[in-house]
């Protein structure tokens, strides 16, 4: 068991290499200087030296090989260089951001789980049923409908119109609360992205929690458990769920790059102050260790989870190490 | 008529009609899923759309008119069925332009992301050793990275064009078609017929050309036209968050993205693109599911 684990741990390192020279190397090679970007002609034009000396200072005159390796050594030691906007440290951006991208992906996973298994479970049981029907359609609306364009129905819908939730942010400008305020006020401008960014993980869910649940009730000794006179809610929540979950939890390891794919945009449409936010404003003004640090965070969030999705299966079944 | 032949006969007969073609079955199972049904009626409007797009189109999507818009979009009216835009541009016309973008991206790119992961996975399943060994290896990789950020990436330093992001989400989606192109031929690599070929000096190239292809080409078949929902929706995120498809050039995400300030604005503007998204995605997403279950009658008989 732990040498299947290290294997798999180490094998890691090379995902990570190769993302960190993909990235890099993509945005040092590409054209555009990213410090005549950043100089601002209305206040008085740098000079030809100027630009020259922050480039040497930087290090950008130098070979792109150095580059990068100076970048990895920096990055190991915890150095993730400074932003090229705001001038703070990467490390100091994205942690100030991370809490608030994990608050809104957490709730948008419990959303996910709550009422996606519930949904997936109930429309097994009740198969070919109005239910059944109603929800497959809805599952596939789900994975059909673009996130950013449910966003902006219910921003339409629910701010604009009805005005009952705040359409962006994360707080009510202005005001200053504490406590049970705050907390609802929160809640409130948590809503709408949270709907969001759930709405397509729930229909995968309950679409999977359905098939996974047919194919175990399928099975003979779920025949036999009704044989000897089990009632079925015993037998589907005692036997049948017990197996069925084995397979969910793959689903669980795919749906946090999922969540962390739709932070991006979910982020953007609703002003949320977090990483997916500023990893896509960053790229757009091409602040590059921004988007490195964002890059590198975001390849361990789905190294994570897919180490996470095999972890947990081998728990629950521990006949899958032995391939 | 001597009775025993007859008998032949009609047990001739009753075999033939009993063995139907298997496309027939195939149709015949496809019917079945409703859903399925609903995007192969769906989908070729769009396709229509698309092709006949430049006789379809009222006016030309790029063309402006200032002095009527006069900066805000114009509701819909008799001249402009789905009104204008800020810049006084047609809405039905720039939709229609954008069928066609959505839809060549989403062929293009699996296109891609199929010659890529049939070829990979050829040489992996069929080959094996080192070839297995590093192509796996590489598959595992990407599946690991953050597609959509570093799409994102490599579509904002290249120059901004349609087709780099046609060819970045086709080289970043062809995993699942190598994984599933090995597993098939390996599965039937060391099957009789297969040994058969080899014996009667079938050369490499042309067993998997005439032989494992085409034996493993329902599943490709499916997942491929998963992949092309996915593609469009991809697509349409990119040029949403303004780095696909450049404007002024029309497509349904960037529509979206030029709308949203708009929203309490003008309906036309923003609805019937998204919902032309949807639609698309949802057909193809039906008739992938419907094929799956057609090709795997064991599963559709559960």
């Amino acid at each position: 068991m732990r040498s299947y684990f290290l294997r798999r741990l180490i094998q890691f390192i090379p995902s990570l290499f190769i993302i960190s020279i993909i990235a890099f190397f993509v945005m040092r090679l590409a054209p555009g200087d990213p410090i005549a970007m950043y100089a601002n002609p209305e206040k008085r034009t740098l000079s030809v030296e100027e630009i020259q000396y922050i480039r040497h200072k930087i290090g950008l005159d130098q070979p792109i090989y150095v580059q990068y390796y100076k970048w990895l050594v920096n990055t190991l030691q915890g150095d993730w260089g400074y932003s090229l906007q705001s001038k703070a440290p990467v490390t100091k951006e994205i942690l100030s951001r991370l809490p608030n991208t994990l608050l809104l992906a957490g709730c948008a996973f419990l959303v996910t789980i709550f009422v996606g298994i519930p949904i997936g479970v109930l429309s097994a049981i009740k198969r070919y049923t109005l239910f059944d029907y109603l929800s497959t359609i809805m599952a596939f609306i789900g994975i059909s409908m673009p996130g950013f364009w449910l966003a902006m129905i219910l921003i339409e819908l629910l701010s604009n119109r009805l005005g009952l939730l705040p359409p962006v942010g994360m707080q009510t400008f202005g005001r200053d609360m504490t406590g049970f305020a705050k907390a609802s006020d929160l809640l409130l401008h948590l809503i709408m992205p949270v709907l969001t960014l759930s709405f397509l993980e729930m229909a995968y869910w309950a679409r999977y929690q359905r098939s996974s649940l047919l194919e175990v009730l399928g099975q003979d000794y779920i025949r036999t458990a009704r044989a000897k006179g089990a009632n079925s809610r015993r037998l589907i929540w005692k036997h049948a769920m017990r197996n069925a979950l084995i397979s969910m939890v793959t689903i669980a390891g795919l749906t946090l790059p999922d969540l962390v794919n739709g932070s991006y945009i979910v982020e953007t449409i609703f002003g949320w102050p977090g990483m997916g936010r500023l990893g896509v404003s960053a790229i757009i003004q091409r602040d590059y260790p921004i988007v490195m640090g964002v890059t590198m965070l975001s390849a361990l969030v789905v190294i994570i989870g897919n180490f996470l999705a095999d972890f947990l299966y081998v728990l629950i079944d521990p006949r899958i190490q032995q391939r | 008529m001597d009775p025993r032949k007859s008998e032949i006969s009609t047990l001739i007969n009753t075999i033939t009609n009993k063995v139907e073609k298997p496309s027939h079955l195939l149709w015949k199972r496809f019917r079945k899923h409703k859903l399925a049904l609903f995007g192969v009626y769906v989908l070729p409007l769009f396709f229509a759309v698309a092709i006949f797009g430049k006789w379809l189109m009222p006016y030309d999507p790029l063309e402006v008119h200032p002095e009527q818009a006069m900066g805000l979009p114009q509701p819909p009216n008799a001249n402009h069925l789905l009104g204008t835009d800020s810049y006084g541009r047609d809405v039905l016309s720039r939709l229609i332009s954008g069928a066609q973008i959505s839809l060549s991206v989403g062929f293009v790119a699996v296109g891609i992301s199929l010659v890529i992961g049939v070829v990979l996975g050829c040489l992996a399943g069929f080959f094996g050793g080192r070839f297995d060994v590093i192509i796996t290896r590489s598959a595992d990789i990407f599946l690991s990275l953050p597609t959509l950020f570093l799409i994102m990436i490599v579509n904002s330093y290249l120059p901004k064009s349609i087709y780099n992001v046609m060819a970045t989400i086709g080289v970043f989606s062809w995993m699942t078609i190598m994984r599933l192109v090995r597993g098939e031929i390996l599965r039937l690599k060391e099957t009789d017929f297969i040994s058969a070929a080899r014996a009667l000096g079938a050369s490499s190239i042309k067993i998997i050309w005439t032989h494992l292809l085409p034996n493993s080409i329902a599943p490709i078949i499916v997942a491929a036209t998963i992949a092309i929902p996915y593609a469009i929706l991809l697509e349409s995120s990119l040029s949403f968050l303004g780095l696909g498809v450049p404007l002024p050039q029309a497509s349904w995400g960037n529509m979206l993205y030029e709308s949203r300030q708009w929203l309490s604005v003008a309906w036309w503007y923003w609805v019937p693109p998204g919902l032309f998204i949807s639609l698309t995605v949802i057909s193809f997403n039906f008739i992938g599911d419907g094929l799956r279950d057609a090709f795997d009658p064991t599963q559709y008989s559960k």
